[in-house]
């Protein structure tokens, strides 16, 4: 009888830790923050952070949820974090915060290291966030919604970044530990999506403009959408996108293929001083859009297509290399890093004076496209 | 009244949950990095033949645990230094294994709590387990594997969509006498802390327990590299060399779509389950100790004592979360008398005993 006793008083201890934490906070005592924009000022050496927060007052079931920007500064992020309670009536809560925006000045002029070590360390903050620069003045400025636009900014920004990949493919998409990795590693460098403000019929509106590059945690340069195109490809990490090639004879037609699966290997050779990559993509496409009117069920003229659309996407790769090699100067390729992996003790050898014998690799570009289809009609 | 003693299963299955308890929240080893999987497989080598020896020592004295074995092969006064160094460094253990979760409910979980109502509800449940004897921690064992295995698949089943698979290489960048190091402290913790099973030597089925042991070793090492590869290839090198928590920061990150996200909460309950395991056991070690210390019939009457005393050691631990990390650097040599040098000499003398007895009964 008092084993069950005890079980059972056991049972109604053990209820106690499902109730949350020792200072429990219900819903309606949360401001939860859904994005996060980081601005540094360097006069007066302080931080401004700008939330997006979910707006739970005047909540319906027929409109979207809104929400509401919130700011604050302070001489470190904690304290910025803590400052915006002077503001708010509850406590922000960041374990939801889907996405986090630096400003390019921030990023040029203190580097972020510091800024996602805080993230890191702190437990409510989530390392999958989805990071990204803003190319405007401010990073705040992301954040604030178009007045057309309804629902949460950021979780629109999450969802444009992160599906790119898979529709657009103008940037790799990068999460935050993915970052802090990435410049932990023996290349030090990174590629983070870029957004900025345009105007659209009378509306500013937020767009994701390619990547910005990030090398010993300082700015290095821009990755264009059409490049990051093929950083995705070279990163086999293309899952989509949009490939539109111009017939060589009739420069002003345009045929557009759509990608449906890519794959690209990549290897490396040596042969004494001189290193070469040698990048091998294979891209499975339909053909979608044929203002050039070429008759694809014309053997010959499917096999010129498929020709010039390979020969479109090696040069594309080739523009890129000598972009990172020559303007960038930058590994942002991961050629190094595949050195560094494969044959640790070469890189032991060259690692230091990787940044002078990068301009220097060779690169070959092969590629095999496949048309699948040429879509609903022939 | 029915004997405690457990099955097969329950015994391999404890062990199971025994090594996975406290290791795999820490992360098993993060020292090497991506070579861990070669300290996570060298160390189970170097287990083999110690964990081989704890079952050979059971199996030379059936149904006796580790206090009455130091007892018969090392005399009276031999078998209460045996007694005492193992009762407290069961005590010890189990006090380790509830700061290691308190620590981590702290940090990860629920960070405003303070880590005393943590520790007594962690305590009380331990000590309840064992108190209801080993086999109610082997049907404990047996009921929650289950949902442990599934968890540890799904989630690599999960993570396999976001790893990035050349993240094990560069293949023995670390020296090789740091990686065998890092076997060591592997071997040490928490193979060999298997050794506190010695005292529950009754209860383990006559005849199975070298089994028990290496079955128990082979299935932790499965689970120690699955966990391993998952976490190092989901978080990458960096991040996987600077987390306190490798497992659950790993649960974070995974998701299925938009729809299963935050799995973290499984990790958890993972940690929570076996740990509940770990320190029953180390708790029913250190009751057993005390009974034989104190000459007392029925040690179930002292595990509660216990349990408050590991509860006392577990506050005054550590000042904070480092220390307790840097205690793994040195606990390497601290557990070595308990886990080896002490069972190796009960091992030889039962041995030189065991050939001495049977030369002189073929000389008759």
């Amino acid at each position: 009888m008092i084993r069950r006793l005890v079980a059972v008083v056991l049972l109604f201890a053990a209820l106690l830790t499902l109730g949350g934490c020792w200072n429990y906070r219900g819903l309606d005592q949360l401001s939860i923050v859904v994005g996060i924009a980081i601005d540094y000022d360097k006069e007066s050496r302080l931080y401004h952070l700008c939330y997006e927060i979910v707006d739970l007052s005047g909540m319906n079931k027929e409109a979207a949820i809104q929400s509401k920007t919130l700011t604050s500064s302070g001489e470190t992020l904690f304290e910025a974090a803590r400052n915006a309670k002077k503001k708010e009536a509850d406590k922000l809560f960041l374990g939801s915060a889907q996405v986090l925006v630096f400003s390019h000045q921030l990023v040029q002029e203190m580097g972020i290291l510091d800024v996602l070590d805080w993230f890191l360390r702190d437990a409510e903050c989530r390392e999958s966030m989805c990071v990204a620069i803003s190319q405007e003045d401010t990073a705040a400025e992301i954040l604030i919604s178009s007045e057309k636009s309804s629902g949460m900014m950021s979780t629109i920004l999450r969802e444009i970044i992160m599906e790119d990949n898979e529709i657009t493919a103008s940037a790799n998409h990068v999460q935050l530990f993915q970052v802090y990795n990435d410049l932990n590693t023996p290349l030090h460098c990174t590629a983070i999506p870029t957004l900025r403000r345009v105007k659209r019929n009378g509306d500013d509106i937020t767009e994701l403009n390619g990547s910005t590059v990030i090398h010993e945690d300082r700015y290095i340069g821009v990755i264009s959408p059409e490049m990051g195109k093929y950083l995705l490809m070279v990163y086999n990490e293309l899952k989509g996108g949009l490939i539109t090639v111009a017939l060589s004879d009739k420069p002003s037609d345009l045929i557009t293929l759509e990608v449906f699966e890519s794959y690209t290997s990549t290897d490396f050779t040596r042969d004494g001083d001189q290193i070469t990559f040698n990048i091998k993509t294979t891209t499975f496409v339909t053909a979608m859009e044929n203002t050039a009117d070429l008759g694809l069920m014309n053997r010959s003229n499917l096999d010129y297509l498929k020709d010039i659309a390979q020969r479109h996407i090696e040069e594309s790769i080739h523009s890129l290399v000598y972009y990172c090699q020559q303007e960038l100067k930058t590994d942002i390729l991961r050629f190094g890093e595949m050195i560094y992996k494969r044959d640790n003790k070469f890189w032991n050898e060259i690692g230091d004076t990787w940044g002078e014998v990068f301009p220097t690799v060779q690169v070959n570009v092969s590629s095999r496209v496949e048309i699948r289809n040429a879509g609903f009609i022939k | 009244m029915q004997r405690d003693s457990v099955t097969i299963n329950q015994g391999i299955f404890m062990m199971l949950l025994f090594h996975f308890g406290s290791s795999v929240i820490l992360g098993i080893n993060t020292v090497v990095l991506q070579d861990s999987w070669i300290a996570i497989l060298i160390a189970t080598i170097m287990a083999l033949p110690v964990l081989l020896m704890y079952g050979q020592i059971l199996s030379r004295f059936p149904g006796k645990d580790l206090f009455e074995i130091a007892e018969i092969t090392l005399g009276k006064k031999g078998g209460l230094l045996v007694t005492l160094a193992i009762t407290w460094y069961a005590l010890h253990l189990a006090s380790l294994v509830l700061r290691n979760f308190s620590d981590f409910v702290q940090i990860a979980l629920l960070p405003e709590t303070p880590q005393l109502p943590i520790q007594i509800l962690m305590i009380l449940s331990s000590v309840y387990l064992a108190r209801s004897g080993a086999r109610a921690i082997g049907k404990w064992a047996v009921s929650i594997i289950i949902y442990i295995f599934i968890v540890v698949v799904f989630t690599f089943a999960a993570a396999l969509r976001l790893i990035r698979l050349d993240d094990i290489l560069p293949f023995m960048q670390h020296p090789p006498l740091q990686i065998l190091r890092a076997s060591a402290q592997i071997a040490v913790f928490p193979y060999a802390e298997s050794v506190l099973f010695l005292c529950l030597g009754s209860a383990f089925p006559k005849g199975n327990v070298r089994r028990i042991y290496l079955t128990a070793l082979m299935l932790s090492a499965v689970i120690f590299l699955l966990t391993f590869f998952r976490n190092i290839t989901l978080l990458g090198a960096k991040m996987f060399e600077i987390s306190y928590f490798p497992s659950y920061v790993t649960a974070r990150i995974i998701q299925f779509g938009d729809f299963i996200t935050r799995i973290e909460g499984s990790i958890s309950l993972n940690f929570l389950m076996a740990g509940i395991v770990k320190m029953s056991v180390c708790m029913t070690a250190a009751a057993k100790g005390i009974s034989r210390l104190c000459n007392l019939p029925d040690y179930k009457t002292l595990v509660m004592p216990a349990g408050m005393f590991a509860f006392t050691i577990c506050i005054i631990l550590f000042d904070n979360t480092m220390d307790m990390f840097y205690f793994l650097d040195y606990y390497t040599i601290y557990a070595l008398p308990f886990q080896v040098i002490i069972p190796l000499f009960i091992f030889f003398v039962a041995e030189v005993e065991a050939r001495r007895t049977r030369k002189s009964l073929q000389r008759e």
